[in-house]
């Protein structure tokens, strides 16, 4: 029998690098080309001086100085940011039982719950209003349920405020939370958990010391996505807020499609970008430790 | 005692709380859908009367109907695309230590990161300096830079939890690389593929922003032809073309579902 | 054999000379030509489609592709592709022509060019020879006869203590707020130029407003629910929540009727005028203009006669179009940006 050929080991890692090579390709072009290039192209917009959609010239930094010099609209500024980290934290409360409990139950039962989490997603968010606005209204359901339970007498205004924004704004993207901690969850082993049962923990310990350092990394991805996309919305505050409750994101819809100034649009744009990138930036090197660790801790 | 306290409070929390999350999740889809059933001519809750006709009126609606097919085709090519993409950069992630790894991971995971009416400018203003604004080929590269991120994200948690084992014991019987793939680690990534597919595929179909930027005579999809319609009118067709939306995301879970043969979606 | 010849040459003349006729007769005027337009969406493209678009086809083979999108992010589409343009006719309406004269991106058109043009109305064409006005939306006021007793008949009345927290308004964003706020400044004393009046007006109003938003759809649902009792809003949006048996009345204002115009405008450059003009003397034609009309009960920009029982509910038609006030859009597009960012302002 012939002796198969035996690959040098310098051979098997250029190969392997060819390998690595042609996995990554595709994503960095893609990416440069599309993603890199375009925001390139904005942030040359957004120095033009000019308050015109095309074929602006010039260099100024007026428009950031008008965004960043002026009181309100860095209270609007200030205003997004605490929607995003409300939004953020008010769906990691409520999310997190679902998304552990998602990741502890039996495929069978877990798929129409997942489906249930998944689907409002695909509503538009024109009809996804209206429902709330049918919940929320004065002669809505949440005013008759009150009324009918002798909580209140008279219907209260539950419209056109923040709690009515966080609440749909939470709803729009809770979604995401639910999934990225079950992503995590399911990857702790529940041996772990019985073990700390055994050692007689009750369930608040072995939240505290077992399963809450093991799903940092989906928490904190979690946080994350929900923060960014509760600061880009525009949509929800649009159709839902009032005149009082004000995001960046409408405010750039605005700029964009109305007042057509796109050199100030886009450097409102690029403050917002540069807020959600330091925010994933933190968040990122804190699961980078995190992952490498977590891999060389992983109980198999 | 106290620690049975606590115990029971977590329970009872919990209890609580994940209907409630349901609900608030589920409320306003069945609001719409309830709605969409009204004999009568305004979208209001509750409804007047039961009829099917706005369902007979949305699927005569030529508009909604071509922008119902539109959606689908873009959102399925546009994932077919992300979920190849994704799946060569997710195993380029887990399975190689290399210099600038966690750069890459940044970079598929920004798209997230840039609010959707920048990115809408931005591509809008670049693919018509390339000449590709008008096309199905420029609304399609947005769609995958949007529904990218989340494969990638999906695919490496999948990763990070994967066997190895499983394909070492593979190669030990001399299988060659290319059928340990394709018969040990893509079914047991299997769930994770369903996953993120089902993802990208909510994300592109549901996508409003992009889509107004980057669309073009003949492939309106269907969130914009929602959004342009309440501009002008308002009437329940409204609410059936969700129902239908709803009826059809369900539809292509479960062929998803049935082609890669799996019961669950982890 | 001479006659046999000539016969044969004779009905072989015949026939050649009679077949270009057959010919011209087979093929239509723009048979294989495509026009590219916007539209609003929903029920006005499902009119244009009807009413324009398949008579144009029937009888001259053009085929008209209409994409529904908002039109400013045609605008912007129009102006990132110039040498390419993506649209023949860009559909707009008022406040955006300013615009679309100052980029230069499309063409006039005169009543020589086009002889249909005769049926506009007098003085309705906002902007000399640019753009062909087929609808005006007007901004008038509206309430809930059900629930308030006493009528609305003025901006003014909006103050009044029985309408505390049931007012709804729109933003400047959107462009029925641009004509309220026009209405409550112009009212008060200001004018385009000098709108602190209105804001003044809007300011002191703070504790009726139930809401103020940029999105008409949001007014309505809201006004059909019965949160908001009474706002200035478009007639055509008051008479389809009427005609679905809301308790909607539509008043002409006392301080007069504010309106923006719908404007079909051949786009420069566009390689199919011939075609675009067509398209045009369909588009203000009876046959068009009456369903549209019919159905939205929005005003007509042409001489278009309406039977009564739709005119009745048209509320700018025929003699109370001296109600509408003349609004100058070349300033008003100056100065949106910082009335929308005044506004905000001081609602906040």
């Amino acid at each position: 029998m012939q002796q198969p050929k035996v690959p040098s080991v310098r051979d098997r890692m250029v190969k392997r690098r060819l390998l690595l090579g042609l996995l990554v390709a595709p994503a960095i072009i893609f990416l440069f080309v599309f993603l890199v290039v375009p925001m390139a192209g904005l942030l040359r917009l957004s120095f033009f001086d000019g308050d015109q959609p095309l074929g602006g010239a010039g260099f100024t930094l007026r428009h950031y100085g008008k965004f960043l010099l002026d009181g309100y609209y860095l209270s609007v500024l200030a205003e997004t940011i605490g929607f995003g980290l409300a939004s953020a934290f008010v769906s990691l409360l409520i999310g997190f039982p679902v998304g552990y409990s998602l990741a502890r139950l039996p495929p069978g039962r877990r798929r129409w719950r997942l489906i249930a989490v998944v689907l409002p997603l695909t509503l538009s968010l024109v009809v996804v209003v209206f429902g709330w606005l049918v919940i929320l209204g004065r002669n809505g359901l949440l005013n008759s349920l009150m009324i009918g339970f002798g909580l209140i007498d008279r219907p209260n205004q539950l419209l056109f405020n923040r709690t009515a924004v966080l609440v749909v704004l939470v709803q729009q993207f809770l979604p995401f939370m639910i999934l990225s901690v079950m992503s995590v969850v399911v990857q702790i082993n529940p041996v772990l958990e019985q073990a700390a049962a055994n050692l007689r923990a009750n369930r608040f310990v072995t939240f505290r010391r077992v399963v809450l350092p093991l799903a940092i990394p989906g928490i904190l991805s979690g946080l994350t996505l929900v923060f960014i996309l509760t600061a880009s919305a525009f949509i929800t505050p649009r159709l839902i807020g009032g005149p009082r409750i004000q995001m960046v994101g409408s405010l750039i819809f605005q700029q964009v499609l109305t007042i057509l100034n796109w050199p100030f649009a886009a450097a409102m744009a690029f403050v917002l970008l540069v807020i959600t990138l330091a925010v994933t930036w933190i968040a990122n090197v804190v699961l980078a430790v995190r992952l490498d660790s977590g891999k060389a801790g992983h109980a198999n | 005692m106290r620690t049975d306290a606590i115990d029971m409070g977590m329970k009872l929390a919990g209890a609580i709380i994940r209907p409630l999350v349901y609900v608030t999740l589920c409320l306003p889809a069945a609001i719409v859908i309830v709605t969409s059933f009204t004999a009568g001519e305004s979208l209001r809750f509750p409804p007047e009367g039961f009829s099917i006709r706005w369902y007979q009126a949305a699927i005569a609606s030529e508009p909604f109907m071509n922008a119902l097919w539109s959606s689908t085709r873009l959102a399925l090519i546009a994932t077919a695309l992300s979920l190849a993409i994704g799946l060569a950069s997710s195993f380029a992630i887990d399975r190689f230590r290399f210099r600038g790894r966690e750069a890459f991971r940044t970079l598929t995971l920004s798209p997230l990161v840039v609010p959707m009416v920048v990115l809408g400018l931005g591509l809008l203003q670049f693919l018509s300096w390339m000449q590709l604004n008008q096309t199905f080929t420029g609304l399609l590269i947005g769609h995958v830079l949007i529904t990218l991120p989340y494969v990638v994200r999906t695919l490496t948690a999948s990763f990070v939890l994967f066997d190895r084992t499983l394909e070492q014991a593979a190669m030990n019987l001399r299988a060659p690389p290319w059928r340990v793939l394709w018969r040990v680690t893509l079914p047991l990534i299997g769930p994770a593929l369903v996953s993120a597919s089902v993802f990208s595929f909510v994300t592109s179909f549901g996508n409003i922003t992009l889509s107004v930027f980057l669309g073009f005579a003949g492939e309106t999809t269907l969130p914009v032809q929602i959004f342009t319609y309440v501009e002008h009118s308002y009437d329940p067709i409204l609410a059936a073309v969700s129902t239908i939306v709803v009826l059809v995301t369900l539809a292509v879970i479960a062929i998803v579902e049935k082609l890669v043969g799996m019961e669950t979606i982890a | 054999m001479k006659r046999r010849l000539f016969l044969k040459l004779a009905a072989a003349s015949t026939a050649t000379l009679a077949a270009p006729t057959v010919i011209r007769a087979q093929s239509k005027r723009f048979e294989g030509v495509t026009l590219n337009i916007n539209g609003y969406g929903g029920d006005y493209d499902r009119l244009t489609k009807e009413y324009i678009v398949k008579p144009l086809e029937e009888r001259t083979g053009l085929k008209v592709n209409i994409q529904a999108s908002e039109s400013t992010s045609a605008l912007a589409q129009a102006l990132a592709s110039r040498n390419n343009p993506p649209f023949d006719i860009l559909l707009t309406d008022s406040p955006i022509m300013p615009q679309l004269i100052k980029t230069d991106i499309i063409e006039p058109i005169s009543a020589k060019d086009s002889p249909s043009l005769a049926k506009l109305l007098p003085g309705v064409r906002e902007f000399g020879d640019f753009g062909i006005p087929f609808l005006t939306n007007a901004i008038i006021l509206t309430y809930n006869s059900k629930l308030v007793k006493e009528p609305v008949t003025s901006y003014a009345d909006l103050k009044r203590a029985d309408l505390k927290g049931h007012v709804g308004m729109l933003s400047p964003a959107n462009s029925g707020g641009v004509l309220a706020l026009i209405a409550l400044a112009e009212s008060n004393g200001g004018s385009v130029d000098n709108v602190e009046p209105g804001l003044k007006a809007l300011t002191s109003m703070r504790d009726s407003f139930a809401t103020i938003s940029p999105a008409t759809v949001t007014i309505q649902q809201l006004l059909e629910q019965e949160e908001i009792w009474a706002a200035p809003f478009f007639d055509g949006r008051i008479y389809a929540s009427r005609n679905r048996g809301k308790p909607l009345v539509s008043v002409v204002p006392k301080e007069g009727i504010y309106s923006v115009n719908n404007y079909w405008n051949p786009i420069k450059g566009t390689k199919k005028r011939e075609a675009v003009f067509a398209y045009i003397e369909q588009a203000v034609s009876d046959e068009a203009i009456g369903p549209m009309v019919k159905f939205f009960r929005y005003a007509p920009c042409t001489d278009i006669k309406v039977s009564a029982d739709v005119a009745k509910d048209v509320v700018v038609y025929g003699d109370n179009r001296k109600y509408m006030k003349p609004v100058d859009w070349a300033k008003v597009a100056q100065f949106r940006g910082d009335w929308i960012e005044r506004f905000d302002k001081a609602m906040r």
